[in-house]
């Protein structure tokens, strides 16, 4: 409960934030048009009234607040539009893509740590711990370059497919998560209960999956709540480069022109992620830890 | 109680291990033979460090790969040493199986301890899930822990004793021929000790298993074992039927000379003084979120001389251990003073005159720094500098351990490098100064804290310095101390010379040393 309080705290600041930033910077949507010898001063004075840009910053932001209440989160100048209706669907296409990302490199991250932990310094072990250290060196940016020419060359592209850009998030996002599959596990594997357990006999998968990744788990939980927040920021990159119809085309669509509330939408919509993330981690921690579960 | 079943269970020839560290071998077991019989009860006696455990991991094939280990064992005509891992796995827990020694340590925080036994048995034996469960409980009950709840609980929810129940049901559970159990009984009291020992007794002989008891108390092995060795500096040096070898092991605290009374020097200066000292704790209830107010330590008036040792002693919970961190600096009292030389403690080079040596010597050293690290940090923060090696040598440690990392240290050898940390950080000037043990010397072996006296004795008669003694232990406050305070609620109830208050047939020092005594004659 307190968790949620201070999350609604956290996205109202991040909120009050994105507002101030937008407005520190210059310009706005009616810049271009000021440009435009057709326009008279009275109409483009009549626009900025009819766009509500004339108003002061405050004044602004209640009127959000407003248009949060009804579910409409500001009109979009560009598309004359309610921002909720240009957001939805892409916030949907956004969310397919990072969750389908994050199952992945989750199922991936883990045995593959595991693994790489129970077979510390041999050749496979190694082998990752090069692969992780290229990955991470690269920028998610130069990695979906990559692999988009690579698809195209090889012709197994297709728009619509999820392939290519959770295969680039993926990759992103592996390098990190294995390392600290591995280091959390290594660390836990040096503690004396599990000497205890080799002792009883137990070995094998059954005392790295059964034994030690629980045991492990603590740290790994947190980290999947950062996870997800740096999936959807990865993402809104790889979206725009791959054109994947979500939300990150529609962002930078949005900055360039300028398009106020279009901008603080998905702006939200990511801080949103974010604190939902970082709650489902707690609430496994919760329920992973019996340390932390029965002494609240 | 051995019976006469053909062959030996365990025969060891010639077992050596060593450890690898910098630029060599460091050897913990040297040249082991041993016979144990099928049934027998065989207590394994040694001070902590003399290679006991590294004894019984390398048996089991337990050691890490870089140590070094050669000779034979043969258990049931079987070789262990260098026998396939896969091997050694269907042995352990199933025919030889292990009880460590730390109870917390050696559970999985996890799991449920029901979970943790059937886990043990789903490692040997294929049965259905229902049957894991069943068998686990069977062996829990054995055990002596008896409770659904407690089944079902995880580790941190049960007391000391109750899991070293859980790690005793681990051992059981597949009715193993040879159990270990490595110093199953140093993390609890004296009634759990004994309780706990009768119960692996019984439930060995139940399963008309052998039984290697490796301790350091060679109290719980005169009505136990049928067979002693002792173990020291990796070799054994004693062998024979308990009684025989019981009988030459003595106290070692008791051998050390005991130190004439001190002449009184009442108009002496007192360089450590408390007047009226009292601090509380607040609580917040979970539920009621009401604060409450605890009080630890109520009015206090000490007086502690140059060259003097203080013993404070008294139940657990008496504010003994707060006294301790007052009288330290550590927090602030919330009425009264701490006075250094007649002054309020307050200032930096008052603070320097006062050290404190924690009651787990061990677990206030970085294990990643070196000993020279380690010696060296208070010199820093205090921008001095010494002679490391000298310092070393002052409390008995070679100058070659400075390399070393404090991981690497015995258990004595960490409560050396704590002395010799304090006796650093204490500035090396005129003024007299103090130093502070909050139980220090309670988690080591008898025969290391009888040299840890005799070292902290020779101290105090070079530097003249002052100890202040948190004591649970009466027999080392007696040995050490020119004055006893009994601390009973936060208050001292009585205070004298160690003989005054043992000469006195009702004073409380006297039930509470009756207690002890009571407690351990197991």
């Amino acid at each position: 409960m307190r968790r949620l309080l201070q999350a609604l705290f956290l996205l109202a600041g991040i909120s009050i934030l994105s507002f101030i930033l937008l407005e520190l910077a210059p310009g706005d949507f009616l810049g271009e048009a000021k440009l435009n010898p057709q326009l008279s001063p009275a109409t483009l004075a009549a626009l900025r009234h009819q766009y509500a840009l004339d108003q002061s910053l405050p004044e602004k932001y209640i009127h959000w607040l407003g248009s949060v209440a009804d579910g409409s989160f500001g009109i979009s100048f560009a598309y004359n539009l309610p921002v909720s209706t240009l957001l939805w669907p892409r916030a949907r296409a956004t969310v397919r893509l990072t969750l389908t990302s994050l199952v992945l490199s989750w199922l991936i991250a883990l045995p593959l740590g595991v693994w790489s932990a129970a077979g510390r310094n041999s050749w496979l072990d190694r082998g990752l711990s090069f692969a992780t250290s290229a990955l991470l060196a690269l920028p998610d940016l130069a990695l979906a370059c990559l692999l988009l020419f690579v698809a195209v060359r090889t012709g197994w592209y297709r728009s619509s497919s999820l392939t290519l850009p959770v295969t680039v998030l993926v990759l992103a996002a592996l390098p990190t998560l294995l390392r600290h599959v591995r280091s959390a596990v290594l660390d836990v594997a040096g503690q004396p209960y599990v000497r205890a357990a080799r002792s009883h006999g137990i070995s094998g998968a059954r005392l790295w999956f059964r034994w030690i990744l629980p045991a492990a788990a603590n740290p790994l939980v947190s980290l999947f709540g950062l996870s997800l927040a740096g999936l959807i920021s990865s993402s809104l990159l790889v979206e725009t480069i791959v054109g994947w119809p979500g939300l990150g085309p529609l962002f930078l669509e949005a900055i360039a022109a300028r398009d106020f509330y279009l901008v603080i939408g998905p702006v939200m919509l990511s801080a949103v992620f974010l604190v939902i993330g970082v709650l489902i981690g707690d609430l496994l921690l919760y329920l992973l830890d019996p340390r932390i579960r029965i002494e609240t | 109680m051995s019976e006469s079943t053909p062959g030996p269970l365990l025969h060891i020839q010639s077992l050596s291990a060593a450890y690898r560290v910098e630029g060599g071998y460091l050897p913990a077991v040297r040249n082991w033979n041993l016979l144990l019989g099928r049934g027998e009860v065989l207590g394994l006696l040694g001070e902590s460090g003399c290679g006991k455990t590294t004894a019984a991991l390398a048996l089991m094939g337990l050691l890490p790969a870089s140590a070094q280990v050669s000779g034979s064992v043969r258990f049931q005509g079987m070789e262990l040493i260098g026998a396939g891992e896969a091997e050694l796995e269907k042995i352990r827990g199933a025919q030889i199986s292990f009880i460590p020694q730390e109870p917390l340590l050696s559970l999985n925080p996890v799991i449920r301890v029901v979970d943790q036994v059937a886990e043990v048995l789903r490692a040997h034996r294929r049965l259905s899930a229902a049957e894991y469960q069943d068998r686990a409980r069977i062996a829990l009950e054995h055990a002596g822990l008896k409770a659904r709840d407690l089944q079902q609980a995880y580790p941190h929810q049960l007391s000391g004793g109750q899991r070293q129940r859980v790690l005793i049901a681990q051992a059981i559970v597949c009715g193993p021929a040879l159990v270990i159990a490595d110093e199953p009984t140093s993390a609890l009291d004296p009634v759990s000790t004994r309780e706990i020992v009768t119960l692996l007794l019984s439930l060995v002989r139940g399963l008309n298993a052998s039984l290697v008891l490796i301790t350091h108390d060679p109290r719980i092995l005169s009505a136990t074992a049928d067979r002693v060795i002792v173990m020291h500096d990796g070799t054994i040096v004693e062998a024979g039927p308990a009684q025989e070898v019981l009988r030459s092991v003595r106290s070692p605290i008791r051998g050390l000379p005991v130190p004439a009374d001190k002449p009184t020097d009442a108009g002496a200066a007192a360089v450590l003084g408390t007047r009226g000292v009292t601090k509380s704790y607040h609580r917040r209830s979970k539920l009621t979120a009401r604060h409450e107010e605890v009080p630890a330590v109520r009015g206090v008036d000490l007086e502690l001389q140059a060259g003097r040792t203080l013993a404070v002693v008294g139940p657990s919970g008496a504010g003994k251990s707060t006294l301790a961190r007052l009288m330290a600096g550590l927090e602030k009292p919330d009425a009264g003073e701490i006075l250094v030389d007649g002054r309020e403690l307050g200032s930096r080079a008052l603070h320097r005159r006062i050290q404190m040596i924690f009651q787990d010597p061990g677990a206030s050293l970085n294990p990643r720094f070196t000993v020279a690290e380690a010696l060296a940090e208070p010199l820093a923060v205090q921008g001095r500098r010494s002679n490391l090696a000298a310092m070393l040598q002052r409390v008995g440690l070679p100058e070659n351990a400075l390399s070393r990392r404090t991981s690497q240290l015995s258990g004595g050898q960490k409560a050396r490098l704590a002395v010799a940390r304090a006796l650093a950080a204490l500035s090396d000037r005129e003024s007299p100064c103090v130093l502070i043990l909050d139980e220090s010397l309670a988690s080591l072996d008898l025969s290391v804290k009888a040299q840890m006296i005799q070292l902290l004795m020779d101290l105090q008669r070079q530097r003249s310095l002052a100890y202040v003694l948190i004591a649970h232990d009466l027999s080392v406050a007696i040995h050490m101390a020119d004055e006893v305070a009994v601390v009973s609620d936060g208050r001292i109830v009585e205070r004298g010379s160690p003989r005054e208050l043992q000469s006195l047939p009702h004073s409380r020092f006297s039930a509470l040393a009756a207690a002890q005594a009571l407690g351990k004659d197991v």
